[in-house]
């Protein structure tokens, strides 16, 4: 029993030794590391965006980095003619910067360019830089109807030196239709592959999805995260919806509908209560001329 | 003591006064906010609405928190005269035409705030035009144009056998008072047809003011309550604005008695023993609004829905908790702890309290319109830092100070024209009070 007795309190003497022992090997590792991360997205071959995200990590923890101001140059040249443009994260660490006209004659000179991003310390957060190159593309979109079936073609189309697009023959392309908060898929796969052809195609199954007045809808194609060109997405309408018919529901007499529009209940209460008691000013009004004429009755 | 009023002297003791020095220096004061208001709503109108702290979210700032401060206040009218004639409360006489004066010169002033909130004064016409009468703003129009019709007529009629007096009083003189004396009241004689005429047509008054005054109260609730907001989706709004406007009303009414009673020496007509009644009255309005302000927090403070919970706690603990509980305690403890006792009720605690009753709720006013407007349901995004804090500008300040500065000048004015105490009224109840004693 001693021995236990002894044994017991061997332990419970050495186990704060081991606890403070942890915590102390943890704060070696403790060392926050700020990250940032550039990203290219084309948007309709009409907007380029520089997308950017600032994080910490702390051990294995990864926070955003809210209020970071981050500047971004083109062609990682730092002088303030190349710049595109300052911005400051948001409550997610993210920020985005568009290409101004200003850099129109830079931007068209070269097929490949260099977006250097460098950012301002803001604790925890510290200073650093990231840059990413990128090749210019667009997308190309085409729908096939056979009368049977429908298809969405698209092409991803980059840039050569001579200034000519060229099909690229790799790469996989996604292809959705665009609904109220994300994309939905236009057949079971939501990813196609480009081949050799340099075309992906997809095949459309969502005969009779609900459109707009006319029927439209909006087909999206998208390159997510390609190494060489980037984000970029391109949107088609097509009248492949199902038309919806918009009950009116302000040509009623509802409390939302325009003021020919009354309700009657609310009319008839709302004059009711008002006339009655202008009634009462009215015999008000009566009552004093009736005051005058008995002044002047004499 | 009542056989030394004779009706003489009540009359000369009633009678409105030239303007002192003090006076003199009173309304200079008064007429300068007034300026300055005025010189800042000229910068408003010149340069839009971009002049004051309002932005997309606080688009309701002072102005509207002003707006319901003197609607409710102009609620005062209904208490004292119409609630407590048809209640035959015998000691009101003194206070009736203060109380009217100030319902009439605040909802004046209500209306006038509400087409400076507008920013474009024309555009009040769009709402005669383009109304609709399913919007709560169209109701308030309506009642707030029939409320000042009906405090008009009820300070009119009552004033008739007193315009006859200043008529007498200034038979000789050729002045633009004696013109306007004549202008107003020339017709009445005191008949007995006439005054029947006149009994009738104040009491139906006052039977029509009540509702009337709780419709005004009620629609400017139902402004907040329609809108699905937080701090604003309730259903006792109502109740809770009509007692408080009872509360912040009889609050006023005691401050002028005080003023009144001090200026004009006026203390055989006002006496300790109003204070007193008043001051028990104001227990009560202020007990009652203090539950109501319970109903009114405990509920969703209980349940603490998330988007409920940080506009709660911006009153409870946050930015406005300093206001909230000022608010709070001056308009409504404090108050109580004075005038539960014998001694509170003098008239110089009274007065006190009512100063307190009125300054918390003008501040209560803002915390229901403004904090609930920095709360939305959906987190403020992509906005300058300015569109999430409110501060209003100089010339809000001076518009909204202007605006307090004019109703009061309404009420020393009319003063100065008027008897401010009823003298046939109490004449006629010195008289009825010897004869009750021989």
């Amino acid at each position: 029993m001693t021995k236990i007795f002894i044994a017991f309190l061997l332990i419970i003497s050495c186990a704060p030794g081991r606890v403070f022992g942890q915590t102390d090997a943890n704060s070696e590792t403790d060392a926050i590391e700020s990250l940032l991360y550039v990203n290219y997205l084309n948007v309709d071959n009409k907007y380029q965006l520089v997308k950017l995200e600032a994080k910490t990590k702390d051990g294995r923890l990864f926070k955003p980095a809210k209020g970071v101001k981050v500047k971004v140059y083109l062609d990682a040249d730092s002088s303030e003619a190349f710049l595109i443009d300052s911005c400051i994260t948001d409550e997610k660490g993210l920020a985005s910067v568009a290409i101004p006209a200003s850099l129109a004659e830079a931007w068209k000179s070269s097929v490949t360019h260099t977006f250097l991003a460098i950012a301002d310390a803001a604790a925890p957060f510290g200073a650093t830089h990231s840059d990413l190159t990128i090749s210019k593309a667009k997308l190309a979109i085409d729908t096939i109807n056979d009368g049977s079936s429908r298809s969405v073609r698209v092409q991803l189309l980059a840039m050569q030196n001579d200034g000519t697009w060229q099909p690229v023959t790799e790469g996989d392309v996604k292809v959705g239709i665009r609904r109220l908060t994300s994309n939905l898929s236009v057949g079971e796969e939501e990813s196609f592959t480009i081949d050799e052809s340099g075309e992906a195609i997809a095949s459309f199954d969502r005969e009779g999805i609900p459109g707009d007045e006319q029927g439209n809808i909006v087909l999206i194609a998208a390159i997510v995260d390609n190494d060489t060109y980037g984000n970029l997405q391109l949107q088609a309408v097509v009248p492949w919806g199902k038309p919806t018919a918009l009950a009116a529901n302000t040509d009623a007499r509802n409390l939302w509908s325009d003021r020919t529009l009354v309700p009657y209940w609310l009319l008839f209460l709302i004059s009711a209560i008002t006339l009655s008691v202008w009634a009462v000013v009215g015999y008000m009004a009566i009552q004093f001329f009736r005051m005058k004429r008995l002044a002047s009755a004499d | 003591m009542d056989s030394i009023f004779t009706p003489q002297k009540i009359t000369s003791d009633l009678l409105p006064q030239p303007f002192g020095r003090r006076g003199k220096i009173w309304t200079a004061i008064l007429c300068a906010f007034c300026l300055v208001g005025l010189f800042a709503y000229y910068r408003q109108l010149r340069y839009g609405l971009s002049v004051t702290g309002m932005r997309d979210y606080v688009s309701w700032g002072i102005y509207i928190s002003n707006f319901v401060f003197f609607v409710a206040i102009s609620l005062v009218g209904s208490l004292i005269t119409a609630v407590f004639r048809l209640l035959n409360v015998s000691w009101r006489t003194p206070l009736t035409r203060i109380s009217e004066i100030i319902a009439v010169s605040a909802i004046v002033f209500a209306a006038i705030i509400i087409v400076v909130d507008m920013g474009r004064p024309e555009r009040f016409m769009y709402l005669v035009i383009y109304g609709r009468l399913q919007s709560p703003i169209m109701w308030d129009v309506i009642v707030i144009c029939t409320y000042l019709v009906i405090s008009l007529m009820l300070l009119y009629f009552p004033l008739l056998p007193d315009i006859k007096i200043m008529i007498g009083q200034t038979k000789s003189k050729k002045t633009f008072l004696s013109r306007y004396y004549r202008w107003l009241g020339n017709f009445w004689k005191d008949k007995p047809a006439q005054v029947r005429i006149n009994n009738k047509a104040i009491t139906l008054l006052c039977i029509t003011i009540i509702p009337v005054a709780f419709a005004i109260h009620t629609v400017t609730s139902w402004l907040f309550a329609t809108t699905y907001r937080p701090g604003w989706d309730s259903t006792n709004f109502g109740a809770y604005f009509i007692s408080g406007a009872f509360l912040v009303g009889a609050g006023g009414v005691v401050v002028a008695m005080y003023i009144f009673r001090k200026a004009y020496s006026l203390e055989a007509y006002i006496t300790n023993k109003h204070f007193e009644r008043m001051g028990r009255i104001i227990v009560l309005l202020a007990a009652l609004y203090l539950y109501f302000n319970l109903n009114e927090f405990i509920t969703p403070t209980f349940k603490m829905k998330k988007s409920e919970a940080s506009h709660l706690n911006s009153l409870f603990v946050g930015d406005y908790a300093i206001m909230f509980w000022f608010a709070i305690l001056t308009s409504m403890i404090i108050p109580i702890l004075i005038l539960v006792t014998h001694w509170g009720r003098k008239p110089l605690p009274v007065f006190i309290a009512g100063v307190m009753v009125v300054i918390g709720a003008w501040f209560k006013r803002y915390l229901i319109v403004t904090p609930t407007l920095l709360h939305p349901f959906l987190p403020m995004s992509n906005v300058d830092e300015s569109y999430k804090h409110y501060w209003p500008s100089w010339e809000e300040w001076a518009i909204a100070m202007g605006s307090l500065a004019g109703a009061m000048l309404i009420i020393t004015l009319f003063a100065r024209i008027f008897p401010i105490v009823p003298i046939a009224e109490t004449i006629a109840e010195r008289h009825e009070k010897l004869h009750k004693h021989d």
